[in-house]
């Protein structure tokens, strides 16, 4: 088989500039107009990915089955697990506010984590049924609504807050949420969209 | 435009937001991605209409968000009222001031900046201003990336509301002020996302 290296054309998504790069060489590329990164380093394939994503379900398991934080006062206790920080505001009247909590940090990480599983799996087996293309959007629509690394932070502040009025212990499920960032964020470089599409669909251009 | 850099929509040519391959534009606007189906646009629909109506949104719940309290404190023998600002004050004077100034950052500076910036890429877009486009669109690049940040006190809110339920010594509960400000940050993102930062170029361009 003999290899082409054709230059390829390349678009910047923010200004939309058309660019000419080499296939594979020059990774990563930014845009000389307005300094976006047009296309990112490529690193280690679907395998790598689901392995990664597959830890991080595993992870985030144990993110909803233990409390994050406890507290203790005058013999009194209570902890705080991810639904319950939802649930607590939908208790106070709140309904709205809890339901924006639970979609960012129960509903949308576990979408993206079962979709990106799916899709890389359909991908690794070169199938590509309906509803390969709907997870796909569906990914792509609900990334930025999973917010679990801020709401990480928040659980810091918390820490501080109630610090001075009563004993903090952090649980289980505080240490596994900070173990899934890391993990998720190694597993989102991992997965790169143009990987997912090459292996699914017979190329149309460029060499084959 | 930059000298030699071409538009590729004046080419005919559009990236799928699906799946990322080149698509030939049918008209001027749209197109089928010829790998995934999905329709694409060369710019986003209505963008800055859409932007700037979700920005005015959020600039009027931006003052209750600020003025009414998000959270209400109750202890054995006191009881009282935070608002965002005053939630800021309460950590700097109980001395976490690296918390207090990541707390002000996150609630009061970007959520403004964040209002500020939507409006100056809106407006300067519409003018079809030439003024400084590449700081525009790392402007542009830094709100949408910061913006979900606002989030932290909603999640700290939670946090506190599900932690203190000791109904005999200390009790907290969420003030009407957390759901405007809830509603100014995701108002504020939709904004963000609801606008295309290739309209800049264009509209200087053309």
């Amino acid at each position: 088989m003999t290899v082409v290296t054709a230059p390829v054309l390349l678009i910047c998504g923010d200004c939309d500039a058309l660019l000419r790069g080499a296939p594979s060489t020059l990774l990563p590329l930014r845009c000389p107009r307005c300094n976006d990164v047009v296309r990112e380093r490529s690193s280690g394939g679907l395998d790598r990915a689901l392995a990664l994503y597959f830890t991080a379900i595993v992870f985030f398991a144990v993110v909803n089955a233990f409390p994050i934080l406890s507290l203790g006062l005058l013999g009194e206790s209570s902890d705080a697990t991810l639904f319950g920080a939802a649930q607590a505001l939908n208790a106070r009247h709140m309904s709205l506010v809890a339901l924006l909590v639970g979609t960012t940090t129960i509903l949308v990480p576990w979408t993206e984590l079962i979709a990106s599983v799916m899709i890389l799996v359909l991908a690794r087996r070169r199938e590509r049924p309906r509803v390969y293309l709907r997870l796909l959007r569906i990914r792509s629509t609900i990334q930025p609504w999973n917010m679990l690394e801020i709401f990480a932070l928040g659980s810091l502040v918390a820490i501080v807050k109630l610090g001075s009025l009563a004993r903090i212990l952090v649980g289980t499920g505080f240490w596994a949420l900070w173990g899934f960032l890391i993990v998720s964020a190694i597993a989102a470089r991992a997965y790169r969209r143009e990987d997912v599409w090459n292996s699914a669909v017979p190329r149309l251009w460029g060499p084959a | 435009m930059g000298p030699g850099v071409i538009s590729a929509c004046a080419y005919g040519i559009c990236a799928c937001d699906t799946c990322g391959s080149h698509c030939r534009l049918r008209t001027r606007r749209v197109g089928a991605c010829p790998t995934c189906g999905a329709t694409v646009y060369a710019r986003k629909p209505r963008s800055l209409v859409r932007a700037a109506a979700l920005l005015i949104a959020a600039v009027i719940l931006y003052l209750p968000a600020n003025l009414l309290p998000i959270m209400h404190t109750a202890t054995a023998g006191s009881a009282e009222d935070d608002t965002i600002m005053s939630g800021v004050v309460a950590l700097w004077s109980g001395g976490s001031w690296p918390l207090a100034v990541l707390v002000f950052c996150a609630s009061i500076v970007v959520p403004t900046l964040k209002l500020v910036a939507l409006a100056l890429l809106i407006v300067t877009t519409h003018r079809r201003a030439h003024w400084r486009l590449r700081e525009r669109t790392e402007l542009y690049r830094l709100i949408e990336w910061i913006g979900r940040w606002s989030m932290l006190d909603v999640y700290v809110l939670a946090l506190l509301v599900a932690l203190v339920q000791l109904d005999a010594v200390a009790t907290i509960e969420p003030g009407p002020g957390a759901g405007a400000f809830a509603a100014v940050v995701v108002l504020t993102v939709l904004s963000a996302r609801a606008f295309d930062p290739r309209l800049m170029w264009d509209r200087a361009g053309s």
